[in-house]
């Protein structure tokens, strides 16, 4: 019993994490065609703010916020310096260009920071264990869901019930039809980036939280994975972000499970063998945006 | 237009030249020809200025190599691919097993078989098992990325990226993890055999574009849905490249490692794969050339910027100018790297050598002249005959979303030299019957029959070569390919068995017949309107199909160009015999040229006639013309 409880609650903990990253990507993608590649370091923005913030003695609690608000900043610096005087260009030289930007963000990183990892001190009651019964399970995991929830639920309201949402969505529909219709396409690119810096930024703050570094490539690898749950979901629609984030949580918590030790080199692997594999099954995701099988 | 002639004598046109090669055949030949020795030439100015020394000139010659394996593929199919770099490690590992000393094996590759244990070969030799293991990797990554496009194949090939490295890590036995494998013999390459890989390279990667496959992958990059209407499978061509590539790759591998002498997992990981993306952009990811380009530039670049790095290295920790200390710099190269491609991307999106090859710059070829441009061969007058008996036949078909009916009881048949005429108003369900028809949609239920066989479930690619020929509403021709090629895949697929030239010379008389050989060699993309509908016609017709259909032929048409297309038609049915089914809204131009006529309204098919009962049929004009007629205001 206790077994299948910290299952789930391991599922739901890293696809949250993943279906915020995978719906920051989505956001994007949707009105620009293109994956950021540079979406990764977002998060690794977000996790140095949050180590420079706690160093001059800021309270976590007012430190997490600032460091999340940076990162969303990051993300429309980003859109303004590289990706807008492509505008109009093929989505795949604005991925090129993301791909570059991620490099040298990278490198600018390890220059002027460090190369190596630095130590975020977590507060006490973000490590430990809740205990009910017999049951242990790690107090990082349990906020994590609650957070990722609750920012899903956030996201879902502001998409659904604000006019700056509606017009997203409008825009991500057509946005062709959208601009004459009069929405202002600069600024819903703009806050599609912001909302996708912010989304990279809570995913960073719960992946610290369980890790307690930051260094240079820290947003390497939950972003590979977030680009693959997002190819996996279906690009056309954020709804398939969400499935692809969750899934990929279900097939790593179970490559954690069933992989012994000896092994745990290999779950990454494995995990994206299988991912890519389900991808020959379906090459389109699980909400294809054309329902209809290809002859 | 002027008079069309099907049936023109070829004896008009002499022949003024044997040719062993098609057009592309011949500029991937004088491409091979005029890189080597340049390229050379390059090298020995470098080394003979004291710039470079010999391991930084092996390494410049494989980096072309390497170049040349993913600006075949990136080029080739419009897809970049993160994955190629995984090959290269392949390649170098692989060779390394062969080539190790057997007695440092011993210790560094313990859980070796006792035969590769004891091998010590000759580099030449060990290329052998390294480029096979590349292929056969790329054999079964293909499986999964043939059948992907866009973002989700380059996504899927970066994380194949990830998985190779994470294996070369994790697979100790077989790579000695992050150790790395060391005393790699670094004498055994010699130049002859770098020089004689380069060479190899360069013909495979000029032969993969030039073939038909590579034709077609190109044709798939620039128009999926058109390639599939005539015949081609391009989740085959895709594969083709990615596996010719994938060779090319493990080969440079191969030779890679036994100039540095070490194969350690983060030499086959970001920075290369990134290295490898900065070549074939700045070059000019289109051609192979530009491949070749980006590879100097990219190599020269890399060791400018690891000088600079060293020199200010030699400051770390200084203080500069307001108490501000040089931090100690690293990837200082990937960061210009980064600069470079965005300068590239912003400025030049084509790269230094854009897309074209070294053999067919307008300089080059006129000194090539006589090769070049030289339409008139002996050319047969494009011809065949489409057999009476062949029937187009749909029954009952019936197309619905959901609840929504797009398409029901479609009951239409084309005989061989009819020309049908499908009418109705926007939205009558025109688009689904053509989609279904052409199959790219399913039918929910009914049939279609193509002469006498069920054809309901055939795929496009299927129909294509089964005999249905088609054009689209909205023109869809292969943009960046010439003219020529844009028959010549059609003729390809219609003639497996012509050789190369002779498929060329019959995509030439279709486009005589179609009054296109003045544009033979112009891209599609640069053609006028009315140009773009005919080429498409003559792509068509290449196909050798027993039925045409023709969507909205005279869509944006002028009266006289109406009337030119018309009489066109007509031609080709009277010389060819083959059924037309024509799809259009321009009514004046079906009643002239229809022997029947399918009226279609609201999904339902209201009545079906010759062209004088369809205007005489009350349904017909109270649901399609009448209302304007009839209404009193």
């Amino acid at each position: 019993m206790d077994q299948v409880i910290q299952f789930a609650v391991s599922v739901l903990s890293l696809g949250g994490t993943y279906a915020l990253l995978a719906l920051g990507l989505a956001i994007v993608f949707s009105l620009l065609g293109f994956l950021n590649f540079a979406h990764g370091d977002l998060m690794t923005i977000c996790g140095y703010g949050l180590y420079f913030l706690l160093l001059t003695g800021v309270p976590f609690l007012v430190a997490v916020p600032i460091a999340i608000a940076l990162a969303g900043l990051a993300a429309v610096l980003m859109e303004r310096i590289a990706f807008r005087p492509l505008r109009g260009r093929s989505p795949m030289s604005l991925l090129i260009t993301s791909f570059a930007v991620s490099l040298a963000l990278h490198v600018c990183f390890q220059i002027f920071i460090s190369p190596k990892s630095k130590p975020v001190p977590i507060p006490n009651f973000l490590s430990g264990y809740f205990t009910f019964g017999d049951i242990y399970v790690s107090k990082a995991q349990i906020i994590a869901i609650v957070i990722s929830v609750a920012a899903l639920l956030l996201l879902n309201a502001l998409l659904t019930r604000t006019r700056m949402g509606i017009a997203l969505r409008a825009s991500a529909t057509d946005f062709d039809v959208a601009r004459i219709m009069g929405i202002n396409a600069n600024k819903v690119i703009m806050i599609a980036f912001a909302l996708s810096g912010i989304l990279a930024g809570i995913a960073a703050v719960i992946w610290i939280a369980q890790r307690g570094a930051v260094y240079p490539a820290m947003g390497l690898t939950p972003m590979i994975k977030a680009l693959i749950a997002v190819i996996i979901g279906g690009l056309s629609s954020p709804k398939g972000a969400l499935y692809g984030g969750f899934l990929l949580g279900l097939l790593e918590s179970t490559f954690l499970f069933v992989l012994p030790d000896e092994f745990v080199l290999y779950r990454d692997a494995a995990v994206l063998i299988a991912l890519i594999s389900f991808l020959m099954l379906r090459p389109n995701g699980i909400v294809a945006r054309n329902a209809e099988p290809m002859r | 237009m002027s008079q069309v002639d099907l049936n023109m004598a070829s004896s008009e046109i002499a022949a003024t030249h044997k040719a062993r090669l098609d057009t592309r055949g011949r500029q991937s030949f004088w491409s091979v020809v005029i890189i080597a020795p340049a390229l050379s030439a390059v090298l020995l100015f470098f080394a003979g200025f004291g710039l470079a020394n010999d391991s930084l000139l092996k390494l410049a010659t494989i980096n072309v190599i390497a170049g040349l394996g993913v600006g075949l593929f990136c080029g080739g199919t419009g897809i970049l691919s993160l994955a190629h770099i995984s090959f290269f490690g392949i390649g170098a590992y692989v060779a390394s097993w062969f080539t190790i000393p057997p007695a440092i094996k011993g210790f560094l590759l313990p859980s070796m078989p006792f035969a590769i244990q004891q091998a010590d070969w000759p580099l030449w030799l060990a290329l052998v098992p390294a480029v096979a293991a590349a292929v056969l990797v790329g054999l079964l990554t293909g499986v999964v990325m043939r059948r992907l496009r866009d973002t989700a194949a380059v996504i899927a090939s970066f994380g194949f990226l990830i998985i190779s490295y994470l294996l070369f890590i994790g697979l100790k036995p077989l790579t000695n993890g992050k150790q790395s494998l060391y005393s790699i013999p670094r004498d055994a390459l010699g130049w002859p055999l770098i020089l004689v890989a380069l060479v190899v390279a360069l013909i495979v990667a000029y032969a993969a574009k030039a073939s038909i496959a590579g034709r077609n992958a190109e044709a798939t990059r620039e128009d999926e849905q058109a390639a599939r209407s005539i015949g081609i499978v391009s989740d085959n061509s895709i594969l083709f490249l990615w596996v010719v590539s994938a060779a090319i790759m493990g080969l440079a591998g191969a030779l890679f490692v036994h100039v540095v002498g070490v194969a350690a997992p983060s030499a086959f990981y970001l920075d290369k794969t990134f290295a490898l993306i900065v070549m074939v952009i700045i070059g000019g990811y289109r051609s192979l050339t530009g491949a070749v380009v980006g590879a100097v530039i990219v190599t020269f670049a890399e060791e400018v910027f690891k000088k600079t790095e060293e020199f200010l290295g030699g400051f770390a920790g200084q203080e500069l100018i307001g108490g501000i200390i040089m931090p100690q710099v690293f990837g200082l190269t990937a960061l210009a790297f980064s600069v470079m491609i965005l300068l590239v991307l912003y400025y030049r999106p084509d790269g230094i050598a854009g897309y074209k090859e070294v053999a067919t710059l307008p300089w080059v070829q006129r000194r090539l002249d006589g090769w070049f441009g030289t339409a008139n061969s002996n050319i047969a007058p494009a011809h065949y005959r489409v057999s009476e008996t062949a029937r187009l036949k749909t029954v009952d078909l019936h197309k619905s979303y959901g609840g929504f009916v797009a398409m029901s009881g479609t009951n239409l048949e084309v005989k061989a030299g009819q020309i049908v005429g499908l009418i109705g108003p926007n939205g009558a369900g025109k688009s689904t019957f053509i989609n279904v028809i052409t199959g790219n949609l399913f039918a929910t239920s009914g049939s279609i029959s193509l002469n006498d066989q069920d054809a309901t479930l055939w795929s496009a690619n299927k129909l294509a070569k089964s005999g249905m020929g088609r054009t689209f509403q909205n023109i869809r021709v292969f943009g960046s390919l010439t003219v020529l090629e844009n028959v010549l895949t059609a003729v390809n697929v219609a003639r497996p068995e012509l050789g190369s030239v002779v498929a060329e010379d019959k995509a030439r008389a279709w486009l005589h017949a179609l009054n296109l050989d003045a544009v033979a060699q112009t891209s599609a993309e640069a053609l006028a309107y009315g140009d773009q509908r005919r080429l498409e016609i003559a792509r068509a017709l290449a196909l050798e199909p027993d039925f045409l259909l023709l969507d909205e032929p005279v869509a944006g048409m002028n009266h006289q160009e109406t009337e030119a297309l018309t009489a066109l038609l007509r031609q080709v049915v009277a010389d060819i015999g083959c059924g037309i089914l024509l799809v259009e809204h321009d009514l004046p131009m079906v009643m002239a040229l229809c022997d029947h006529i399918y009226v279609v309204n609201k999904g339902e098919q209201i009545a079906d006639g010759t062209p004088a009962e369809i205007r005489a049929d009350p349904v017909v004009i109270e649901a399609y013309i009448g209302q304007e007629l009839d209404d009193p205001h």
